[in-house]
């Protein structure tokens, strides 16, 4: 439980960063920096799979400690696959879902993809600090650690999606006000979101996107659904 | 002045006399009471004719006065100008509502007082200052040339009478306001005449306002103690009080004999809690004017009397860190280690922290084969550089050069990295004759704040030069249960200062794809290691 406290505790930190550094990478628009150098479309006819959503959920008690909820990422989760479903300029005929028993093996993979992803985020994204030798360019790859999820499934991409939401308690929300009185900011609760279009035959990351802000809500439908679209919202098309 | 106010004052005189008196009798000094109030202090005088010289001086310590009000080295300090106001008003025997006082924030023992009125008084000389009374012995001195105005005199007394309209055109040229007070100064060096006597009448203010007397000599003593480090050849080169006020060595047993042991006020506590808000500004001024000898005889001096003071040991610290010679880079580290223990430290502790672990392991130098990103930056305050492929939370190379017996190899493990069960956080820190099993230990220790470590292999291997062992670990890590695997160097050199120095490397990055990639351009780094000669000075 700690340490998962911490990652949400981390992300929470890079929120507050972005908020207040980069506004601009909270609504990232589709942009050069969103796509690898060289790919803009996925390829005529290409398959991918989506693999299930790395997400925790948790509670910000009134002193701001976070701690887990499994309810929350539970109804998360569902609300998650739903909005994802019904996006159907993402997922289609030729998507491929992950059964829940696949997750075993693949679970390195995703903590892979995690810190991958947060590598992204934080120098490519961020650019805290940005990294000399990438040129500004988004040019991460999960490496050869991908080929036994193309060979269980055939795909030729894979998406995946790294989630920790905070949301403030009622005792949280009180202590908000009051210090809000005192002219004391607190923050509420963030989403940190990340989601990597990965190419299975090279297991580069040719598009990425996150979100980081303090609003966004996956424990209900409709706002769920906002979040899969603000996260997916430069997500790359088929090639017809 | 009316007889009014002038009778009453005369009865308050006679009043202190008479207590001072008692004072004196009950110490069995009773002549000395007697030497000082024989000193009468000259009524306020008015403003001269303009048309005169003296009148002339005035305007022209009127505009350098406007000109110094709006100067940045003026200090804006509503409570500082107002409690050295105070102390000038209760010093001055009815000359207060003539004087002004400017605090100026130059890192120099001095003060000055113009025939105008306008009296400046240096940051560098109340940082100097233990407490009050000292402070009102000064500020008393000053006093005493102005109320018997021994500027006038002095202009008078200068052979080219042309003197004044010189130094008018002088400060026309001089472009900051800094220079022109230098050379103001200059105008009014006084007469070895002139310093006995102010040094009288100021014994005569400050112990008339209550305040012990002794501590006059005491100003002199450590003034005496920090010229005496650099031989005070070039004292009278530099801006300071010495330069404008002749002293001699029989200057102190004087101001000894004239205080006598009546004793009376120091104010320790209450000048310590005045000068507090400004005083870790003034102590940077003061490292950063290059007297390095001098700062740390009059840091020395304060640490004595305060030794759990956090700003005075990273001004210490600092002093050691940017001299750099000898054995200065421990001592720096000592200090401000220290300082970064104590409540509250200086923010600047933890940079200054940083910089002395960067200017340490600059010894050891790396050539890069292929192109890394430091991540490092000064502000980091562990004692290794480290560097990166693919971003901090896949891979890193991290490089310690000159670890030194007693030294930890890293500073403050990560609060989140803490085991909420874990009572002290264990901090692993180099010793002396170590076996290699114990040095590989030393490195378990460090990334099990990272997560479950594990070695796999231990071998000899040579490092920057030095016979040592090479370790291959695994790591699984807490905050993501990504697999890790890593790869260390270490060796143990000679060193004739410390015994011995620990060099060393290590490489961490994600078992799956990453580590077997990015092993050969760690490797090929740290082939490259070697050790310099001498640290580059910074």
């Amino acid at each position: 439980m700690h340490r998962i406290a911490f990652r949400a505790a981390f992300a929470a930190a890079l929120v507050a960063v972005s908020c207040l550094a980069v506004p601009a990478v909270a609504q990232t628009g589709a942009s050069s920096r969103n796509y690898a150098p060289g790919f803009s479309q996925r390829a005529a006819g290409s398959r991918m799979v989506v693999v299930q959503t790395d997400m925790e959920l948790f509670s910000q008690s009134a002193g701001g400690v976070l701690e887990p909820r499994a309810d929350w990422t539970e109804a998360a989760q569902k609300n998650f696959r739903a909005a994802l479903t019904a996006q159907k300029r993402v997922v289609g005929d030729n998507t491929i879902a992950l059964q829940e028993k696949d997750m075993d093996e693949l679970a390195q993979l995703n903590a892979l993809h995690g810190a991958v992803a947060e590598a992204v985020f934080v120098h490519h994204m961020l650019g805290a600090p940005a990294l000399p030798t990438k040129g500004r360019l988004l040019d991460w790859t999960l490496g050869d650690a991908v080929q036994p999820l193309r060979e269980r499934t055939g795909a030729d991409y894979a998406l995946f999606f790294w989630i920790r939401d905070s949301y403030a308690s009622a005792e949280r929300k009180v202590a908000i006000v009051a210090m809000a009185l005192l002219g004391v900011g607190l923050t509420g609760g963030s989403q940190t979101g990340y989601a990597s279009l990965v190419d299975l035959r090279t297991g580069r990351v040719v598009w990425f996107n996150n979100l980081a802000r303090g609003f966004g809500d996956l424990r209900e439908p409709e706002p769920a659904r906002e979040t899969v679209e603000a996260l997916l919202k430069s997500f790359p098309e088929v090639a017809r | 002045m009316d007889a009014h106010e002038s009778g009453r004052r005369g009865f308050l005189r006679s009043a202190c006399r008479h207590c001072l008196g008692l004072g004196a009798l009950a110490g069995g000094v009773g002549a000395l009471a007697q030497d000082l109030s024989g000193i009468k202090v000259p009524p306020r005088f008015a403003r001269p004719a303009s048309d005169t010289d003296e009148g002339g001086l005035w305007g022209m310590m009127d505009r350098e006065e406007v000109r110094l009000k709006r100067s940045p080295l003026t200090i804006r300090d509503k409570e500082l100008q107002s409690y050295l106001a105070d102390l000038v008003c209760r010093l001055s025997d009815g000359h207060c509502p003539d004087i002004r006082v400017h605090p100026v924030r130059m890192p120099r023992f001095n003060a000055m007082m113009a025939p105008n009125g306008m009296m400046l008084v240096w940051s560098g000389l109340m940082l100097r200052m233990e407490n009050e009374a000292q402070l009102a012995a000064v500020l008393g001195h000053e006093l005493g040339h102005y109320v018997e105005r021994h500027q006038v005199e002095q202009l008078r007394a200068a052979k080219d009478r042309a003197v004044l309209s010189t130094v008018v055109g002088m400060i026309g040229g001089v472009g900051t306001v800094l220079g022109q007070i230098g050379l103001l100064a200059d105008m009014f060096a006084f007469s070895r005449e002139h310093e006995e006597r102010a040094d009288r009448m100021g014994m005569r203010l400050m112990r008339h306002a209550g305040y012990d007397g002794r501590e006059a000599a005491a100003v002199w003593d450590n003034l005496l103690a920090e010229m005496q480090v650099t031989g005070g050849k070039d004292v009278g080169k530099r801006g300071d009080l010495f330069e404008t006020h002749p002293t001699t060595a029989g200057r102190r047993d004087q101001l000894l004999k004239l205080a006598g042991d009546a004793g009376g006020i120091t104010g320790d506590e209450a000048y310590r809690k005045k000068i507090a808000p400004l005083r870790l500004g003034w102590l940077q001024d003061e490292v950063k004017r290059g007297q390095y000898e001098e700062s740390l005889v009059l840091f020395d001096r304060m640490l004595k009397k305060e030794g759990q003071d956090a700003e005075l040991l990273y001004a210490r610290g600092e002093v050691y860190r940017t001299r750099d010679e000898g054995n200065d880079m421990q001592q720096a580290l000592t200090d401000l280690d220290r300082a970064s223990r104590l409540p509250r430290p200086p923010v600047e502790t933890f940079r200054a922290l940083g910089l002395v672990h960067k200017q340490r392991h600059e010894r050891l130098a790396v050539h890069l084969t292929e192109a890394w990103n430091k991540v490092s930056d000064p502000w980091e305050v562990d004692p290794y550089d480290t560097w990166t492929q693919e971003g901090i939370p896949l891979d890193h190379l991290r490089l310690w050069g000159g670890v030194r017996p007693g030294q930890p190899l890293m500073t403050k493990p990560a609060m989140f990295s803490r085991e909420p069960d874990a009572k002290e956080r264990r901090v692993p820190t180099f010793r002396a004759g170590l076996p290699p099993e114990k040095l590989v230990g030393l490195f378990e220790e460090l990334y099990a704040t990272a997560g479950t470590v594990a070695i796999t292999r231990v071998e000899p291997a040579m490092f920057a030069g030095q016979k040592g062992v090479r370790f291959e670990f695994t790591l699984a890590r807490r905050s993501d249960d990504l697999a890790m695997q890593g790869v260390g160097w270490v060796a143990v050199r000679p060193d004739p200062t410390w015994g011995e120095e620990l060099y060393a490397a290590t490489f961490v990055a994600p078992r799956l794809s990453f580590y077997e990639r990015l092993l050969p351009m760690a490797e090929a780094v740290v082939k490259t290691a070697r050790v310099r000669a001498t640290p580059p000075r910074s």
